[in-house]
């Protein structure tokens, strides 16, 4: 009784679930979506999820996020908690985990990449699988992913202060590599905040130790973004796009996933 | 239904039914000129309540020479060649087709064509040498196959284990994108590999086929099985020498109440369909021959101890809407837990009659009959109103993960067959991997078949066969076409808007 009264009292801001989903991993899981992120990337199809205390979102129990989850089953394999940025959500997550793996079911993050990895060390713990987001590596992405006060996610010429966690993006996906979670990394392809092969071939250095691992590259599209018009002048062609995968093709033997 | 020379003339003089399709018509039409309560002693009782059109029996004709469905054992003529046919027994690939397609044109079913052509990876399998020039054999076969029996009913197996020739046969169904052969997978989690699944899943959803059979479930209430026809899970050496239906949705407008339903009229109408099936395996078993002059028979292709019947169901979604109707409910039945119950009561009783009668040389099947969710058919208008098995109604269909739920409970009640279909989106072709899930998912809360397919094909399965949407409106213009799957195809979406099916794409998925 006292578990249950535990799960009962853990409140995390939920989004929306989806009881069936394909692209969140592998295999039919279901995805939570929860509030709140801790960047605000300009091209950010889910711009609603990004504050924490976000209109379209409701308070809910751990107990009561697992019992929808039993709904999806048998139907799903596991779960991912996407967002916004799960690993805000930390401990919260660790018994709702610790009791979907009781029923069978993977637990799997969807991540931005930028986390403490000692702060969320338990949850990483019992986590199966990351899907890693790496936004961009370098200098000029503090413009895509960290321009707080960019509301409207539209042009802005202000200056941006870097902060520290820009640059863990990729010494967390190397730790988590080696600890054999990571199943896919993404790279969402624009032009104009990052470079884009340098990009690949620091990802590729990383993952080709570890040739399970998928490379998913996705050409930037305006859709549920803010300031659409903003992110198409920003889109790589087709072709540049085919270019910048092939390019990963040559530096590592993982399998790469081109999406257009 | 009783033919009239008038009928045979109209078939005659038609002008859009090819030479062959004319045959088979005057064929059928020549066995409804024999009224049976002459001929099988159907009473007047049991005459009415099919002419009401409370009980369909497909016409499948009264002066019956052969039964419905047959599925022989392929592995006679693999092991023994063929007698009748001067055949030897195959020592090559070659000849093993040449073979197999040789013994089609002889296997006879109520459609004239065969239903069912074997469990075509096992029997090709042993002689297959060469992955490349062998594919071109496979795949030219199955394209004779789709020639020469212009009829969708034409149902081959696969699986449950993985082979090469599995491997080819999928490879060419979906080169060759033909309605014929239907197929299905006997799918099992535990013997069938996970790629091989995968690679039936993507042919399900490019070409609609192969469905996915619940192997365990079927052998367990079956023993050895084939999948026929539409969907029809019959023994193997054996088939069926009949299906009739009860058409749900008309008898409950007869009705004042569920309990009326359930417990007065159902019982009645299904008691007299069964004692009409008695009578027609008394009269083909006695009387017509078949058992005494086919060679299937006398090689051991069928036994006539193998064989048993189907009394099937149409039109659960309108009997369960009548009735809430009649309670005062605004609710439909997929989408409604009252509707729920009354369905639940209605299979009940079913089982419950069904499970009381001795059948008529069914030694098979521990002398029952076998319940079965039949497909739906354009025979009558009636047919309007009656949605195929225990489906829900297209256009009241709920959201995917509730549908697979609430249909699951269902499938427990037809051993001979029932199948339920999801149309999906495109992008479901790129994760084959979460299909498996679903389909793991449904045979895990007892469904024994499923099949998936994408909205935007041109060749889709409209309720248990396939047909090319390009070649119903062929017909809808009144062109003659090869198969009468067409015929059926069409009319069958007249009735029930198959084609509109509800899309399984990321809204309806997500419950938006």
């Amino acid at each position: 009784m006292l578990k249950e009264n535990s799960l009962e009292n853990i409140h995390v801001k939920l989004h929306r679930i989806i009881p069936f989903s394909n692209v969140e991993g592998i295999g039919n899981r279901c995805s939570i979506f929860l509030q709140g992120c801790n960047i605000n990337c300009l091209y950010c199809h889910n711009p609603e999820t990004i504050e924490m205390n976000g209109n379209d979102s409701k308070v809910v129990s751990i107990a009561y996020l697992l019992d929808e989850i039993k709904k999806s089953m048998p139907f799903i394999r596991g779960i991912t908690i996407s967002g916004g940025e799960p690993t805000l959500h930390n401990k919260k997550l660790i018994p709702l985990f610790n009791e979907c793996h009781k029923l069978g079911l993977t637990c799997y993050l969807d991540s931005n990449g930028f986390f403490d990895f000692e702060n969320i060390g338990d949850l990483i713990n019992v986590t199966d699988k990351f899907l890693f987001d790496i936004k961009g590596l370098g200098t000029g992405l503090e413009k895509l992913c960290f321009d707080y006060n960019n509301k409207n996610g539209s042009e802005n010429n202000d200056e941006v202060s870097i902060p520290k966690i820009m640059y863990k993006n990729l010494e967390n996906l190397s730790k988590l590599l080696e600890l054999g979670k990571v199943e896919e990394v993404r790279l969402v392809h624009i032009k104009g905040f990052y470079d884009a092969k340098l990009t690949v071939s620091k990802i590729a250095e990383l993952i080709n130790k570890y040739p399970e691992v998928m490379f998913k590259i996705i050409r930037v599209h305006g859709k549920g973004a803010r300031d659409e018009k903003y992110i198409l002048k920003h889109s790589p062609t087709i072709k540049e796009h085919n270019e910048l995968c092939e390019y990963a093709k040559t530096l590592c033997k993982n399998k790469i996933i081109v999406i257009n | 239904m009783l033919a009239t020379k008038e009928d045979l003339l109209n078939v005659i003089t038609s002008n859009n039914l090819t030479y062959h399709q004319k045959l088979m018509c005057l064929g059928n039409s020549a066995e409804r000129l024999f009224d049976p309560r002459e001929l099988l002693g159907y009473t007047d009782e049991e005459w009415e309540y099919i002419n009401n059109q409370m009980i369909c029996d497909l016409n499948e004709g009264y002066a019956i020479y052969r039964p419905r469905y047959i599925i022989p054992d392929y592995e006679v003529y693999i092991n023994n060649g063929c007698k009748f046919l001067s055949l030897p027994a195959p020592t090559d690939l070659d000849e093993a087709l040449d073979g197999l397609l040789i013994l089609y044109t002889h296997v006879p079913s109520v459609t004239t064509y065969p239903v069912f052509i074997g469990h075509l990876d096992t029997l090709l399998d042993r002689f297959v040498t060469n992955e490349d020039t062998d594919y071109i054999k496979i795949k030219r076969f199955l394209n004779h196959i789709d020639k020469m029996i212009p009829d969708s009913f034409c149902h081959a197996n696969i699986g449950p284990k993985e082979t090469l020739a599995g491997r080819l046969i999928l490879k060419a169904i979906i080169e060759l994108q033909n309605p014929t052969p239907n197929m299905s997978i006997k799918y099992n989690k535990e013997t069938t590999s996970r790629e091989f699944a995968e690679l039936a899943a993507k042919a399900c959803l490019l070409v609609s086929k192969p469905s996915f059979a619940n192997d365990e479930y079927y052998k367990s209430d079956l023993g050895d099985y084939a999948l026929a026809s539409c969907y029809n899970a019959l023994p193997l050496a054996g088939g069926a020498y009949s299906l009739t239906r009860l058409r749900l949705g008309t008898i409950a407008k007869a009705v004042k109440s569920a309990d009326d339903m359930v417990n007065n009229l159902l019982p009645k109408v299904a008691k007299l369909a069964l004692s009409t099936m008695d009578k027609r395996h008394k009269f083909l078993v006695e009387k017509s021959n078949y058992f005494n002059v086919d060679f299937l028979t006398k090689e051991g292709f069928i036994k006539r101890e193998n064989f048993t019947s189907m009394i099937a169901i149409v039109g659960l979604a309108d009997a369960v809407n009548f009735i809430l109707n009649l309670e005062g409910l605004n609710e439909t039945f997929g989408k409604s837990k009252r509707g729920d119950e009354i369905a639940t009561a209605i299979l009940d009783k079913l089982k419950e009659v069904n499970d009381a009668h001795t059948g008529v040389y069914v030694e098979r099947t521990n002398n029952h009959y076998l319940l079965h969710a039949q497909v739906g058919a354009g025979l009558h208008d009636e047919d309007k109103n009656n949605t195929p098995a225990h489906r829900v109604k297209v256009g009241q269909e709920p959201m995917l993960l509730e549908h697979l739920k609430q249909s699951a409970p269902f499938h427990k009640y037809f051993p001979s067959g029932t199948g339920d279909l999801f149309a999906f989106d495109q992008t479901y072709t790129d994760h084959l991997d979460a299909v498996v899930d679903i389909i793991d998912g449904a045979f895990a809360l007892g469904y024994r078949y499923i099949t998936t397919y994408l909205k935007n094909t041109d060749l889709i399965r409209v309720t248990g066969y396939l047909v090319k949407k390009s070649e119903v409106e062929k017909y809808r213009k009144g062109e003659a076409v090869l198969r009468d799957t067409t015929w059926y195809g069409s009319q069958t979406d007249d009735n029930a808007q198959v084609f509109d099916r509800s899309l399984r794409d990321e809204a309806n998925v997500k419950g938006e």
